[in-house]
């Protein structure tokens, strides 16, 4: 463990950072020290002699243009964690104590990251222009969850060695944790799935059996958790792979909110390969608060449900099977989608297998629901194509630029709404990308300006 | 040294004209080890496949066997029924056999070109020969009739491999085209001994010197580019290999280059679990008994040194240098 304590008083007074004099407590026994889990992870704790608020203020340079969030209530122990720091790398930190007027800082200490676990796949980078954190697991020859900057740079990972695979990662709402599903949907099922919580700071992993567990899950604005599970119930003397949607309160309670049984009859509406991949295969979830509805993915029927969270209704589904939208007639119909995302009245689609050639691409339709029809609006093909047979997800940015994640083709892609690729990072053959989450900073509370 | 030439599906340090990520440079701020090495100390390597070809009925089963696999691309004896532990097929996206080729052999073949992987685990040894049926995407059937078509853009790639591992170990590689007009089901893949040609020069390189007392602490930082010239990533270096060959002269080593390991008297290797540019070989076990490396005391001979990578595509050592130990002091 690196561990850095500095003798403070060998070091000048506390700098006074605004007007006057400082009627603040200045820091005192400031340590810093590496994560023992996550190498690029720098825990600092100092005292006060009087309860106040502090943060940290660090960076790579002399700058130290980061910051963490301001602790919300004073006392006299306090702790703080550096995140979106890049491996094998000299930080520069001072501590800031706050009293709303005046303020008191630290001197400025140093400490080195530790170097990443070379089991790590190398990001390939081209192109400038994306700015976000990209939380996504890794598959294949490696299966972790990966925090990387801008720059495809590991900031934050995690491996996992049990024997299943991670679809899904992303930061829990309180800003504190990640949360991932470790899961099987190829081959055989996995009665040992669960969601796993991570804290940033990698100590003291919890999780959450769901047995069956499927591809995606969400986060609710209440901190509960809505997942896609297998549920097999008999058809025709034997049983038929359908999917639920299974909430997890905080308190562990799972409630199952929906089936396919509740808006599909496998009489009636099959899908296709019902025999190799089960009925409905529900492969993707989102959740809209505004609306108190889910969005299920199914790729076995090639469609999109809306579905009420109350009632377990399906308020509309666009697709090939049982669908209440139709298409415009010059419209490209997607075919075993994965992602997608609604905002607004638009729906971004990851279409693996709808192109006439083998190869993935991004479908965009506005909806009109009054009228029951998807107008086909944008797409997007990589170029050169690729081809992602499973996973993939696309997400549209506030410029109007659309993230892609070409999941098993292990490659992320930023393009403008001209089509135009600005920024890509991939993967060496091996290795694939999970469903992605993003995040314009690692700390979802405010910190000081 | 060699032992997995080719590694499909696994690290790889991508030597393209894109901007590699996390490029370490705060390595160079790391302290420095007592024996600095550069490119000057460094071989050079050149390596090239030419993999066989088999045209075969498309959209349909075939038969794939693998008891004429005698020896693998290093040349070494292998035994078929007991060596083959996996069977894999890659469906490669836009790149003809030759470029293929040529991406494995530069280790720099990216997942975005890779449209399909199917295995087989043949664990059990019970055959020498999986229908392509057998193979699966990682648990799930395919369609043959769909998957295994006739296409422009596509090059299918058998790779017959040791261990599980996907790609590791590659025994033997074949390329299949699915043709129309051909009738041909069975796939017999041969011996592997001539597929690879791989050639080291030793002899240009400067030879590093080496303190008679330790600690011995190998800095490479220095060093840009690896055997074939390509620009080296210190996070494609996971070991370190030492050997000591007793007798032996630069020659004979290159003449001999895939049989490094076997031909040492002494090999020691040392694991580097994390992205490094220094290591200290006294750390080093040796392969043999399990012992550390206590030094530079043997006959005469020849010292080598490479920093390996062995979850490279092409796992060829990044770095072979000849260590040239001070004199001994006279008793």
């Amino acid at each position: 463990m690196n561990r850095v304590m500095l003798d403070w008083r060998l070091l000048p007074l506390p700098l006074i950072l605004a007007c006057g004099q400082p009627d603040v407590a200045p820091p005192e026994n400031i340590v810093a020290q590496l994560s023992t889990d996550i190498v690029t992870v720098v825990h600092v704790t100092w005292t006060t002699s009087e309860p106040s608020v502090g943060y940290v203020q660090f960076g790579r340079t002399e700058d130290m243009d980061g910051r963490t969030p301001l602790e919300a209530e004073p006392r006299t122990n306090h702790s703080a964690t550096l995140l979106g720091l890049t491996s094998d790398t000299q930080i520069h930190y001072r501590v800031v104590t706050w009293d709303g007027e005046d303020a008191a800082a630290s001197g400025r200490g140093t400490l080195r990251t530790g170097k990443l676990p070379l089991a790590l796949p190398t990001i390939v980078k081209t192109g400038t222009g994306h700015d976000s954190y990209t939380i996504v697991p890794l598959l294949g020859a490696t299966t972790a969850v990966a925090i990387l900057d801008g720059e495809g740079r590991y900031v934050w990972y995690r491996s996992d060695d049990r024997d299943l695979d991670i679809y899904r990662a992303r930061i829990s709402r309180d800003g504190n944790s990640i949360l991932y599903n470790a899961a099987s949907v190829s081959g055989d099922l996995a009665d040992n799935s669960e969601i796993v919580r991570v804290p940033l700071d990698g100590s003291q992993v919890t999780s959450t059996p769901v047995p069956l567990l499927a591809h995606d899950f969400v986060e609710l604005p209440d901190g509960t958790l809505g997942a896609i599970a297998v549920e097999y119930r008999d058809f025709e003397g034997a049983p038929l792979r359908g999917d639920k949607i299974i909430e997890v309160a905080a308190d562990g309670t799972q409630t199952v909110i929906w089936t396919s049984w509740d808006c599909f009859d496998p009489t009636v509406d099959q899908g296709d390969d019902m025999i190799s991949h089960g009925w409905t295969f529900a492969n993707a979830l989102d959740y809209d608060p505004q609306d108190q509805a889910y969005y299920i993915g199914m790729r076995n029927f090639s469609s999109i449900a809306k579905i009420d969270r109350a009632t377990g209704a399906c308020l509309w589904v666009l697709g090939s099977t049982a669908a209440t939208i139709t298409f415009d007639d010059a419209a490209p119909r997607f075919l075993h989608q994965h992602q997608f995302e609604v905002r607004g009245d638009r729906i971004l689609i990851f279409d693996n297998d709808g192109s006439p050639a083998m190869e993935s691409r991004v479908l965009e339709y506005s909806l009109d629901l009054q009228n029951g029809v998807a107008n086909h609006v944008w797409s997007y093909l990589s170029d050169p194509t690729v081809f992602s047979f499973v996973l993939g997800e696309p997400t549209r940015l506030d410029n109007g630029d659309t993230l892609i994640n070409w999941s098993a083709a292990g490659q992320i892609e930023r393009v403008t709404p001209d089509g135009e690729s600005r920024w890509k990072i991939n993967t060496p053959a091996g290795y694939a990308f999970g469903f992605h989450t993003l995040a314009k900073t690692m700390y979802p509370r405010p910190t000081p300006n | 040294m060699l032992t997995s030439l080719l590694v499909l599906c696994c690290a790889a340090g991508l030597a393209v004209a894109c901007e590699s990520t996390d490029p370490q440079d705060d390595i160079s701020n790391s302290p420095r080890g007592n024996i600095l090495l550069t490119d000057a100390n460094n071989y050079r390597s050149t390596s090239s496949l030419d993999i066989p070809k088999l045209t075969t009925i498309s959209a349909s089963d075939l038969d794939i066997c693998w008891a004429d696999l005698t020896d693998d691309i290093q040349c070494h004896d292998v035994q078929p029924t007991v060596d083959v532990d996996n069977v894999a097929m890659l469906r490669v996206l836009h790149l003809d056999e030759a470029e293929v080729e040529a991406k494995l052999a530069n280790g720099d073949l990216a997942q975005s070109e890779i449209d399909g992987y199917l295995d087989y685990n043949t664990a059990e040894h019970a055959s020498t020969c999986i229908k392509l049926s057998d193979m699966t995407l990682f648990g799930t059937p395919i369609d043959v009739e769909e998957e295994y078509v006739e296409t422009a853009d596509r090059t299918y790639l058998l790779l017959f491999t040791q261990g599980t591992t996907p790609g590791v170990g590659a025994l033997n590689m074949m390329f299949v085209e699915p043709s129309a007009t051909s009738a041909t089901t069975e796939v017999r893949v041969g011996p592997g001994c001539g597929v690879l040609d791989f050639a080291a020069d030793l002899s240009t390189l400067t030879p590093a010197p080496i303190p008679k007392e330790g600690p011995w602490v190998v800095d490479w930082r220095d060093v840009t580019t690896d055997g074939q010239g390509r620009p080296i990533d210190p996070r494609d270096i996971d070991g370190i290999m030492i050997g000591f060959y007793e007798g032996m002269n630069l020659v004979q080593l290159q003449d001999r280059i895939l049989d490094l390991e076997e031909m040492a008297t002494t090999l020691w290797r040392l694991s580097l679990p994390e992205v490094s540019s220094t290591a200290n070989i006294g750390r080093a076990v040796n392969q043999a008994d399990g012992t550390a490396f206590a030094g530079f005391e043997a006959g005469e001979g020849l010292w080598i040194m490479g920093l390996m990578c062995d979850l490279c595509q092409n796992p060829a050592p990044l770095l072979l240098t000849i260590f040239e130990p001070a004199p001994r002091s006279a008793p």
